[in-house]
C-alpha cells in the first residue's frame, strides 16, 4: 500500500517532495491551515506559477536515491495513515453505541414480555419473541418459564375480570414494541449509511495532493513578492531545480547548467566556489557574496547553501536560497561608515574637550597667579609705604641706609607682581592702549635720563633720534616708555663697559607700502633700536628670550637676578600695539633689541600743556628738536652717591613717584631733608659702604667706587681687630653687625665670595666670618680661592673663577692664614666636614647667638 | 615733613585688615615698653617665635632704638622674597631647579632662625625634605605651608610694629 501511495504522489505531486519535511505534523515549522472553510482563499490571489522551473527525472531521482527525499514521502503516507486509523477508530466508537442501544432494547422487550408470559402461554404460546441477538439470553428465557409456570397460581374467580384488562394491556405494549422495532429498523439504516459514507470517502492520494496544493499555494503566496531564489544543484553543481521570482532567463538556459555557464561577472565563481565548499565539507553554510554580472547588475545576496546526501550517504548535490540584500548591505556599510565617522568624531570631541579644559586650567593658573600677584602687592605696597613714611622720620645715616635697602626690595617685589599682572592682562586682553600725543625726543631723553641716575656703572648712555621722526606722534606713551626702560634697563644691567643707546628713526610700512589711509591722520612707523655692547645672548638662548620667566640661561639668572618678565611683557607690548619686537646679537659684542611700531603723526600742537608727557618742561625750542643726547659715565658722579635706587617712576605707584622725584631733583627747594642730609655729609658714604653691598648683592664690585674717603675711614678703624662678614642675607647682617657692635666689634660686610675675595685682596682680616650658601660664588669656593692666594701668593685661582681682580692692587705673599668661619644653616650640603675640607677653620650653626660669637672671637683673635 | 603727619599705621593697615587699632600715642613710654614685652612673650608662648627674638629685642640698646623695628620689617621683606623666588622656581615651565631652590631654602632657614621665626624654620624642614626628595608637588606643599606660616607671623607682628614704631617715634623725636 505504502508503495502504492508513493508512485501516485510521484505523479501528481513531484514538487513537494522538495518542500521541507514534516509537512503537515501539526507544531512543526510548516503549518498549513486545514482545508475546510475557507478554502476560497486562494481565489483572490492570482499565483504566478510559472517561476518554476524543474528537472522532473532529477526529482525522480533525488526522491527514490537521497534519504530525505524518501523520509519526507514516508512522512506523508505516515500521515495519512494516522488519519485513516482515526477515522475507523471513530466509526468503530459509533457502532458499539448503536449495538448498546440495542441490547438495551432488547431487555426491555425481554422485561414486557415475562410479565405477560401466562397470557402468552394461554392464548398465544405461538408469539413468543425471539431474540435476534444472543442465544445464551433466550436460553435464560426458556429455562426461567417453566419454574414460573409452577409458581403462578391464580383463582378462577377473578379470571374474567382479568382478561379485559390484561386484553387492554396487550394492545398497548404491541404498540410500543411496533416503535421500538421502528426506532431499531432507523439505528440499522443510519448504520447503513455509515458504513456506506466510510466507503465512499476519498483515497488517500487525492487528499495528500489537496494538502500538498495547499502548501504549495500557500508558498507561493508567500514568496511572490520575495527577493529569493531557491535552488538546488546537483554535485557536478548544475541546477536542476530553481524558484525565482524574477526570471531573467528561459528554463533552457538554467536547467543543467552551472552558475558559471549561466552569467558572469564576479562573484558568480565565488558563488559557485562557496557550494562546490559547501558540498565538500557537508555542512550548511551562510555566506554574503556581491555579484557584478551584466546580467543583473550589482546586487548582494545572502545565500545558504546545503548539501543534500544520498541513502548512502554521499553528496548528491545543493540546496540553496538566495536572499537579494544589496540595500541591507548599503546600509549596513553606511551604517558601519557613520558609526566610524562618529568613532572619530567622538575622538575629536574627547581631544577638544581636553585641550578645552587644559586651556580652562592655565587661563586658571593665569587667573591664580594675576590673583596672587594681586594679593602680595596690597601688603607689600603697605610694607613699602610704611618703610616710605619710616624713611622721613627722624633717623641716623645707618638707619637711613638700611630703609633704602629695605625700599628697594620692597621695590624689586613690587616691580614682579606690576610686571605679572602687565602680562596677565595683557594675555587675557584686558590691558587697553591709551592714544595720547607725546614727542619721542623726550620720551627717549627721559628715559635715557632716568636709566643714568640709578646707573652703578661707567656706561655712556646715548640716544639718538634721526630728523625725520615728527615731533610729536600719537600712542600710548606710558607702555612704550615701559618698552623703552625695560630694554634699556636689560641693556645696562647685562652690559659692564661701553655703550648703551637708544637709536629712534622712520622706516617704510612693513606690510603695505602704499599710503591708502592718507585721508585720515598719516600713519607713520618708527623704529626703535635699543643697542648695548655687553655680553651678548648666546644663539641657543635667542628662540626662548621672549618666553616668560625664561633667562638666557640659569647662570645668568643667577648672577644677573631679574624676573625673566620683562622681554615677554615687551613683546606682547609690541605686538599688542600692533608692532614687531626683535633680536640681534652677538655673545660678548652685544644685543640689538628692535621694535618698530606704528604711530599717528599729530599735527604741532600749538599748547605743550596738551602733552602728556610733560612732567619735565625743561624743553625749550631748541630741545624739542635736538635729537642727540649724551650721558657720559662722569656726569653720573653726584648721582651715584645718594641715589641707589634701582626704581624708576614708571612701575610705581603714584605715591612712590613723589619720593623717586625728590631724589632727582635734590638741588630744588622743595625737596626734603634726605638728599640734602647725604650729601652735606661726605663721610656717610664710607659708613655705609658696607650696607650698600649687601644691598646690591652681586651686581657691581664693592670696590669699584670706592672713594679716597673711603679708604680714608678703613685706615681709621685699621687699630681694632678687622672682621669681614660674608652673608647675603640681610637679616643676618644685620643681627651679626648689631651683636658684633655690641662685642665692641665693627665689621665689613660683602654680600658674596666673589666681593669677599676682592675684599681680602685690598684688605687684610683677622677674622672672616664666611655663610656657605651664596650667589655668585659660595663660601666654600671663596674660601679656597682665598686660601690658595694665601699659599702662592697669586690671584690666578681667583682669575679663573670669573672675578675680575682689581690690577692696581698687588700684595705680597703674606704667609699669615686667616681665621675662616664658616656660618651654617644646619642643611645636610653644609656639613662640618665640608667645611673643613675647604679651608675652613670652624662652623657655627646658624642662628648666631652672642654665646656662639664669642666664642668664635675667643678663639681666633688675639 | 608732610608725610610724618600721617597716621604710620595707615599703610600697614591695609595691609592686614583684621587687626585692631589702639591708639598708642596717649600712652606713656614705659608703658608701650611694658606692652611690647608682653605682645613679645604672647607670641613666644603661641610658638611663633623663640628667644632669638626676645635676644634681639635686647641688641636694641647698643645699635640704636630703630634697630629691632627695622630688624622685623627686613625680615619680613626678605622672608617673602625668598618664597617668592622659591615659588617662581617652581612654578617656572620645564625642569625645577632644586640646586637653587635649595640655596633659597637655606637663605629663607638661616635668616629664620635667626630672626627666631621658630614655626617658619620648623616649616621649612619638610621644604628640605621635599627638596631632598626632588618633589615638585612637596614643595610647593611646603611652600603654601611656609607662606602660612608667615603670613600668621605677619599679621601677629602687626602689633608688636605698631608700639615700636610709636616707641622708636618716640625716642628718635626725644633725641
Amino acid at each position: 500500500m505504502k508503495g502504492d501511495h508513493e508512485s501516485e504522489e510521484m505523479d501528481d505531486v513531484v514538487l513537494s517532495s522538495m518542500w521541507p519535511e514534516d509537512i503537515n505534523e501539526a507544531g512543526r515549522q510548516f503549518n498549513v491551515e486545514r482545508p475546510g472553510g475557507d478554502q476560497d482563499m486562494f481565489e483572490e490571489v492570482t499565483i504566478k506559477k510559472e517561476p518554476k522551473v524543474v528537472d522532473f527525472k532529477r526529482l525522480m531521482e533525488l526522491t527514490n536515491y537521497s534519504d530525505k527525499g524518501n523520509w519526507q514521502l514516508a512522512k506523508l503516507v505516515k500521515n495519512w495513515e494516522f488519519r485513516q486509523a482515526n477515522a475507523v477508530r471513530l466509526l468503530r466508537e459509533e457502532l458499539d453505541s448503536l449495538s448498546k442501544q440495542q441490547q438495551q432494547v432488547e431487555l426491555k422487550k425481554l422485561e414486557i414480555l415475562e410479565e405477560h408470559r401466562f397470557e402468552s402461554d394461554g392464548y398465544g404460546g405461538d408469539k413468543r419473541p425471539i431474540s435476534i441477538l444472543d442465544d445464551k439470553l433466550s436460553y435464560l428465557l426458556n429455562q426461567e418459564a417453566p419454574r414460573r409456570r409452577n409458581i403462578d397460581v391464580v383463582p378462577h374467580k377473578e379470571k374474567v375480570e382479568m382478561e379485559v384488562y390484561w386484553k387492554q394491556r396487550g394492545t398497548s405494549l404491541e404498540k410500543l414494541l411496533e416503535a421500538s422495532l421502528e426506532r431499531e429498523q432507523i439505528l440499522m439504516e443510519k448504520l447503513q449509511e455509515s458504513i456506506e459514507n466510510l466507503e465512499r470517502q476519498s483515497s488517500p492520494v487525492e487528499e495528500l495532493s489537496h494538502v500538498l496544493e495547499r502548501a504549495d499555494n500557500f508558498l507561493h503566496f508567500v514568496l511572490q513578492n520575495a527577493p529569493v531564489v531557491i535552488g538546488h544543484q546537483d554535485k557536478e553543481l548544475r541546477y536542476r531545480f530553481i524558484f525565482n521570482h524574477f526570471p531573467s532567463l528561459g528554463e533552457q538556459d538554467i536547467i543543467g547548467k552551472t552558475d558559471v555557464e549561466i552569467f558572469t561577472g564576479s562573484g558568480v565563481k565565488e558563488s559557485q566556489d562557496f557550494k562546490q565548499e559547501v558540498m565538500e565539507r557537508g555542512l550548511p553554510a551562510k555566506r554574503e557574496i556581491t555579484f557584478e554580472t551584466e546580467l543583473f547588475g550589482s546586487k548582494t545576496f545572502l545565500i545558504y547553501a546545503e548539501p543534500v546526501f544520498s541513502k548512502a550517504g554521499e553528496t548528491i548535490g545543493v540546496n540553496y536560497m538566495g536572499m537579494e540584500v544589496t540595500e541591507q548591505v548599503r546600509k549596513r556599510e553606511k551604517m558601519a561608515k557613520l558609526r566610524e565617522e562618529m568613532a572619530v568624531q567622538k575622538a575629536k570631541e574627547t581631544e577638544l574637550n581636553k585641550t578645552i579644559h587644559i586651556t580652562e586650567e592655565s587661563m586658571r593658573a593665569k587667573q591664580m597667579v594675576a590673583t596672587m600677584s594681586h594679593e602680595i602687592r596690597s601688603p607689600l605696597s603697605g610694607v613699602v609705604s610704611m618703610a616710605e613714611i619710616l624713611s622721613t622720620t627722624k633717623l641716623d645715616k645707618e638707619q637711613k641706609q638700611l630703609l633704602k635697602v629695605m625700599l628697594s626690595s620692597g621695590d624689586l617685589v613690587l616691580q614682579l607682581i606690576n610686571d605679572i599682572l602687565d602680562l596677565s592682562k595683557v594675555e587675557s586682553g584686558v590691558m587697553r592702549l591709551e592714544a595720547t600725543k607725546f614727542r619721542p625726543r623726550e620720551v627717549v631723553k627721559h628715559v635715557l635720563q632716568t636709566a643714568a641716575a640709578s646707573l652703578k656703572k661707567s656706561l655712556t648712555l646715548e640716544g639718538n633720534v634721526a630728523d625725520d621722526v615728527p615731533i610729536e606722534v600719537i600712542g600710548d606713551v606710558l607702555r612704550i616708555r615701559q618698552i623703552l626702560t625695560n630694554l634699556l634697563s636689560n641693556a645696562t644691567k647685562f652690559t659692564h663697559e661701553g655703550k648703551v643707546g637708544i637709536n629712534l628713526y622712520v622706516v617704510k610700512d612693513p606690510s603695505t607700502i602704499t599710503k591708502q589711509d592718507s585721508q585720515e591722520e598719516p600713519v607713520v612707523w618708527i623704529r626703535c633700536d635699543v643697542y648695548d655692547t655687553g655680553i651678548g645672548i648666546p644663539d641657543k638662548a635667542i628662540p626662548t628670550l621672549f618666553k616668560k620667566y625664561m633667562q638666557a640661561g640659569a647662570d645668568t639668572a643667577r648672577k644677573y637676578g631679574g624676573t625673566g618678565l620683562g622681554l615677554a611683557i615687551c613683546k606682547q607690548l609690541v605686538e599688542l600695539m600692533g608692532g614687531q619686537l626683535t633680536v640681534s646679537s652677538v655673545e660678548h659684542h652685544g644685543s640689538t633689541f628692535t621694535f618698530v611700531l606704528p604711530y599717528k603723526v599729530s599735527s604741532m600742537s600749538d599748547d605743550p600743556d596738551e602733552l602728556s608727557d610733560t612732567e619735565h618742561q625743561d624743553g625749550t625750542e631748541d630741545d624739542l628738536h635736538s635729537g642727540v643726547f649724551v650721558f657720559q659715565p662722569r656726569s653720573l658722579g653726584p648721582l651715584f652717591t645718594c641715589q641707589s635706587s634701582t626704581r624708576t617712576p614708571k612701575i610705581l605707584p603714584n605715591s612712590y613717584e613723589l619720593n623717586a622725584n625728590k631724589i632727582d631733583e635734590s638741588p630744588s627747594p622743595s625737596s626734603n631733608i634726605t638728599c640734602r642730609e647725604v650729601s652735606s655729609e661726605e663721610d656717610a658714604k664710607a659708613r655705609c659702604l658696607s650696607l650698600k653691598n649687601v644691598k646690591s648683592s652681586g651686581r657691581f664690585h664693592p670696590y669699584d667706587h670706592k672713594s679716597p674717603e673711603t679708604r680714608r675711614v678703613e685706615g681709621q678703624t685699621n687699630a681694632r681687630p678687622k672682621i669681614l662678614l660674608v652673608e647675603d642675607s640681610k637679616i643676618n647682617v644685620m643681627v651679626i653687625k648689631s651683636m658684633m657692635e655690641k662685642l665692641g666689634h665693627r665689621i665689613d660686610v660683602v654680600s658674596n665670595g666673589a666681593e669677599a675675595v676682592l675684599a681680602v685682596q685690598s684688605n687684610t682680616y683677622d677674622l672672616i666670618l664666611m655663610d656657605v650658601c651664596m650667589p655668585v660664588i659660595d663660601g666654600l669656593q671663596a674660601t679656597r680661592l682665598i686660601r690658595s692666594f694665601e699659599e702662592t701668593g697669586s690671584w690666578d685661582e681667583a682669575v679663573k673663577a670669573g672675578i675680575e681682580m682689581q690690577p692696581s692692587i698687588t700684595q705680597e705673599k703674606s704667609g699669615k692664614r686667616t681665621p675662616i668661619v664658616a656660618m651654617t644653616a644646619n642643611a645636610v650640603s653644609e656639613s662640618g666636614e665640608e667645611c673643613y675640607a675647604n679651608g675652613m677653620d670652624s662652623f657655627v650653626s646658624k642662628p648666631v647667638t652672642f654665646q656662639s660669637l664669642k666664642q668664635c672671637l675667643q678663639a681666633y683673635l688675639p | 615733613m608732610p608725610l610724618n603727619q600721617q597716621n604710620p599705621g595707615e599703610n600697614w593697615q591695609t595691609a592686614s585688615a583684621s587687626s585692631e587699632t589702639m591708639d598708642y600715642g596717649k600712652m606713656d613710654t614705659q608703658s608701650l615698653n611694658r606692652m611690647l614685652l608682653d605682645r613679645i612673650n604672647e607670641l613666644a608662648q603661641a610658638g611663633l617665635v623663640d628667644d632669638h627674638f626676645l635676644r634681639l629685642h635686647s641688641l636694641k640698646e647698643d645699635s640704636g632704638p630703630s634697630f629691632f623695628l627695622e630688624l622685623i620689617l627686613v625680615f619680613l621683606s626678605d622672608a617673602g622674597t625668598e618664597m617668592k623666588d622659591m615659588l617662581k622656581i617652581l612654578y617656572q615651565q620645564g625642569h625645577v631647579d632644586y640646586k637653587n631652590l635649595h640655596s633659597h631654602y637655606i637663605k629663607l632657614k638661616g635668616s629664620s632662625s635667626c630672626f627666631g621665626a621658630f614655626r617658619i624654620t620648623d616649616a621649612c624642614s619638610h621644604l628640605r625634605a621635599a627638596i631632598q626628595n626632588k618633589s615638585k608637588e612637596g614643595c610647593i606643599q611646603a611652600l603654601l605651608n611656609i607662606q602660612g606660616e608667615y603670613n600668621c607671623l605677619h599679621d601677629q607682628l602687626y602689633s608688636v610694629v605698631e608700639i615700636e614704631r610709636e616707641i622708636v617715634s618716640r625716642e628718635t623725636g626725644n633725641q
